[in-house]
């Protein structure tokens, strides 16, 4: 069941459009990565879907809330999310609960529930100027997720920690997918890959390619070959574009990439070609092209 | 809790961490008695300057507390546009605007809080000044009712007002913290000139406010026009409120 | 210049006042960290205890920076 529904989104800072025709949903209990380049139109999306920014044209539909303030099914953290420095953890927890119209008392269980979960128990009574990157980071997902919204976004959650704050956060939205829908953005794609369902691709402003996570890996998981060759001849390298098995030819710093219909067919005839040519291979890898592949080409095309 | 309830409280709660609610007032405070206290030494001052001490008319007790007055419109309303001219600015160029307003807030709570806690912090301040100018007047020299004390405050802090609701629109409006005091000071330094030269046309300026203030203390009354300028000033102070709401939201919703 | 009684009276507030800024000031500089204040802690030291009444002021209206 969809649980968001997106059609024709567009956003235009004066001539240019930062945002344009986004038509997409988002199914309930699901985890969509947004995944694009910078620049691509990202954080203007989450914004407008967040309520912060009002879009030039198009609809934002939540299905089945007929809460006049879509903010209230809502959870949003910032790609750089800023506090007030002057209130302790806990301080700001119960004051983003309370406007988010949580009762007090609520509000102060639910931040003391919330401050252990992410791992700020020991700090919660400390100022947060004094907070690390990813104690912020984790502070952040706190207040997002306070109000127990049906919709929690994220703009690039990770990208600015360090490796171990990374996992942190890695390990705690995989915890809070199991509650929530979440839409999150990154230009990082072994974070997608690693928790999301479904992706969705963007450049300039559009949708290159949506669809669930594991489907798109298999339409467009295609056979791969990848060949070192210490000796080679650059007349045999840009011949191998011409051979029947072979869908599309990449070289590059000595490395040939081959996109092929099938595999089988494809070693053997190369295996062949190496013995008969007399080439030193220092490496042939077969595989699958993966999900960065796909981004890639997507973004370059 | 009303959500405008819980922002003012963060408001106040956040103006007593940065502890502008102990010097504020305080800077007040010595404004308001300095007069008093210069006043009072100035026979011994001009004696040790060698100037006949006689030759120089002792002002009323009534006369001292106008002067007071005049020093929260110099050096009190620069404190006031130096201390707000980020209330709204900082919070949006910091980011942490943004942790509130992606809560279920509208922008018109989110603005008047911020309006009421400097309007309390002003009335507070000015109120113990004023307090402070009364007190020391009275040991120092004839006591004044205070019925033109509290009447002549509220008539000069609505001019005060005024102006701070200038600053939290520019604050709405603008990026520069530094253009937004400037411009605000330049407003009411603008508009006491303008009131003065045409003196006729501009009976519903704000800043007579400042002049029927002093008026309230020296003759007890504040002047036929008094009512007049007071009536237009809360309009003014009501439409930069509405401004400011607006500002606000498109600051936010449209870039 | 000679204070009477009722000088020294006067006189005495206003100095524990400026006082009781001072040591606001100087509270409040020693809790920030160097990146919450604009320019060196030390020189807003000088300028608080040297500055009186308003080397105080001066710090507190942009000797901070907000947010914090």
């Amino acid at each position: 069941m969809n649980l968001l529904e997106v059609g024709g989104l567009t956003k235009r800072f004066g001539a240019n459009a930062a945002v344009d025709g986004l038509s997409f949903a988002i199914s309930q209990g699901r985890c969509m990565a947004l995944l694009g380049p910078n620049g691509a139109g990202k954080t203007t999306t989450l914004k407008m879907l967040s309520g912060l920014l009002e879009p030039s044209s198009g609809t934002i539909r939540f299905i089945g809330e007929a809460r006049a303030d879509i903010r209230e099914s809502i959870g949003y953290l910032p790609q750089y999310p800023s506090f007030f420095n002057w209130m302790s953890g806990k301080e700001f927890l119960e004051f983003t609960a309370k406007l988010a119209r949580i009762p007090a008392k609520e509000a102060a269980s639910r931040a003391k529930e919330l401050l252990e979960r992410v791992g700020l128990k020991d700090a919660a009574k400390r100022k947060i100027s004094g907070y690390s990157g990813g104690m912020k980071q984790r502070l952040g997902l706190a207040q997002a997720v306070i109000h127990r919204p049906k919709l929690l976004i994220l703009d690039e959650p990770v990208s600015a920690l360090d490796p171990q704050g990374r996992r942190e956060v890695m390990e705690l939205l995989k915890e809070m997918k199991r509650e929530t829908t979440i839409l999150f953005s990154t230009h990082i794609l072994h974070d997608a890959e690693e928790i999301s369902d479904d992706v969705m691709i963007m450049d300039r402003g559009h949708i290159v390619v949506e669809g669930d996570l594991q489907q798109l890996m298999r339409d467009h998981g295609k056979p791969q070959i990848r060949i070192k060759v210490g000796n080679a001849d650059p007349a045999w390298v840009q011949g191998l574009r011409d051979r029947p098995f072979v869908r599309e030819f990449e070289f590059a710093l000595g490395l040939i990439t081959l996109q092929v219909t099938n595999l089988h067919e494809a070693r053997e005839s190369l295996f062949r070609e190496f013995v008969d040519q007399g080439l030193e291979i220092e490496g042939f890898e077969m595989g699958q092209t993966t999900l960065e592949d796909l981004f890639m080409k997507a973004v370059q095309a | 809790m009303s959500t405008w309830l819980l922002l003012f409280r963060k408001e106040m709660l956040e103006s007593t961490r940065n502890y502008k609610w102990i010097w504020i007032p305080l800077v007040f405070l010595l404004l308001g008695i300095s007069n008093p206290v210069t006043t009072y030494f100035m026979p011994q001052i001009l004696e040790s300057s060698g100037v006949a001490a006689d030759l120089v008319p002792v002002p009323t007790s009534v006369e001292i507390m106008a002067k007071s007055l005049s020093q929260y419109g110099t050096l009190g309303l620069l404190i006031l546009a130096l201390s707000f001219m980020g209330i709204v600015a900082a919070e949006r160029q910091s980011g942490s605007a943004i942790m509130v307003l992606v809560k279920p807030v509208s922008h018109r709570s989110y603005i008047l809080a911020k309006w009421s806690g400097m309007t309390v912090l002003t009335l507070a301040a000015v109120g113990l000044g004023q307090l402070g100018t009364w007190y020391y007047t009275n040991i120092l020299f004839e006591s004044v009712p205070f019925r033109l004390v509290w009447t002549s405050l509220l008539v000069y802090a609505l001019w005060l007002l005024f102006i701070n609701t200038i600053t939290l629109f520019l604050s709405c409006l603008m990026k520069s913290v530094g253009g937004i005091a400037f411009i605000s000071l330049g407003v009411a330094a603008v508009l006491a000139i303008l009131t003065q030269v045409l003196d006729h046309t501009m009976k519903w300026s704000p800043s007579r406010l400042t002049g029927a203030a002093s008026q309230i203390l020296l003759s007890g009354q504040g002047g036929g026009d008094m009512w007049l300028a007071i009536a237009l000033t809360i309009a003014f102070i009501a439409a930069l409120l509405a401004g400011s709401v607006t500002a606000s939201r498109r600051m936010w919703t449209k870039s | 210049m000679q204070l009477g009684d009722l000088g020294l009276q006067v006189i005495l507030p206003v100095a524990i006042i400026e006082l009781i800024l001072m040591v606001i000031a100087l509270v409040d500089l020693s809790r920030r960290e160097k990146e919450e204040t604009r320019g060196p802690k030390l020189l807003w030291v000088f300028i608080i205890i040297l500055g009186n009444l308003l080397g105080s002021v001066v710090y507190f209206t942009v000797g901070r920076r907000s947010g914090s």
